[in-house]
């Protein structure tokens, strides 16, 4: 990640906001994504908050 | 590596059920995540290994205080002890040590740039495998490592949705997606 964050140009050329778009959009795209689907199965975790008196 | 922290985020969560995957994923780059801000400060930086290229696996990456291993057990730790206050001490247990499984990946396949003391204090010498001078051998373990972890988080998933009776294609949807987005990460991690 550390890579892809300065994949392109060099680090100095690289505008900053570029690298914390990339960075950032892939990382909350995919935990987002991946998590909400998640979120709904029966786990454990969840089990334990819906019978939370 | 992106990809495959990502798959190891799936194999824990296959493993703890009892760990938000969500959490999990995050925690496997909590250090990156840290990272960001240090690098835009220019308080970490990347180099190219050689010409002025950085493609995958071609930077020398002076993460000198998130990436050492003192500053790696010490942010794993302070996850780990936010994650004990939602969700107990078994899954704080288990979300610092994937924060911490991070840094033992980087381990493999960085240059030999990794410190040991934050900040490279003592001039120690630098850890890394170098696994990615060799970008088959490297990519092939992350996607070993995506499709293990849909494949683990699958088969777990499949046991709970089975026992409750219900979500039984959301379950399969999740873990195809993972596989999907994994190898996406990857091939633009490769191509970058």
């Amino acid at each position: 990640m550390l890579a892809l964050a300065g994949s392109r140009r060099p680090f100095t050329a690289q505008p900053a906001s570029e690298v914390k778009l990339q960075f950032f959009l892939g990382i909350i795209l995919f935990v987002a994504v991946i998590g909400a689907l998640d979120a709904p199965l029966p786990w454990p975790h969840s089990q334990k908050r819906k019978f939370k008196p | 590596m992106i990809a495959g922290h990502f798959g190891f985020a799936a194999i824990a969560k296959g493993r703890e059920p009892a760990a938000p995957l969500w959490m999990l994923m995050l925690a496997t780059v909590w250090l990156d995540i840290v990272f960001v801000p240090l690098y835009l400060a220019r308080i970490e930086t990347i180099h190219p290994a050689a010409g002025p290229h950085i493609g995958y696996g071609q930077g020398i990456i002076y993460a000198d205080y998130t990436h050492s291993l003192v500053g790696a057990l010490i942010l794993s730790a302070l996850l780990g002890a936010i994650a004990g206050i939602f969700w107990g001490e078994r899954t704080a247990i288990v979300i610092g040590l994937v924060s911490f499984s991070h840094w033992i990946l980087d381990l493999l396949v960085h240059r030999a740039d990794m410190p040991i003391l934050p900040g490279n204090f003592g001039n120690l010498p630098r850890l890394g495998f170098g696994l990615w001078r060799f970008p088959a051998v490297s990519a092939s373990i992350e996607l070993v490592l995506v499709l293990a972890g849909a494949w683990i988080y699958w088969r777990s998933a499949q046991a709970v949705t089975l026992q409750a009776g219900r979500r039984r294609r959301l379950a399969a949807l999740t873990a195809c997606l993972i596989a999907a987005f994994g190898i996406l990460i990857l091939w633009m991690d490769l191509t970058a």
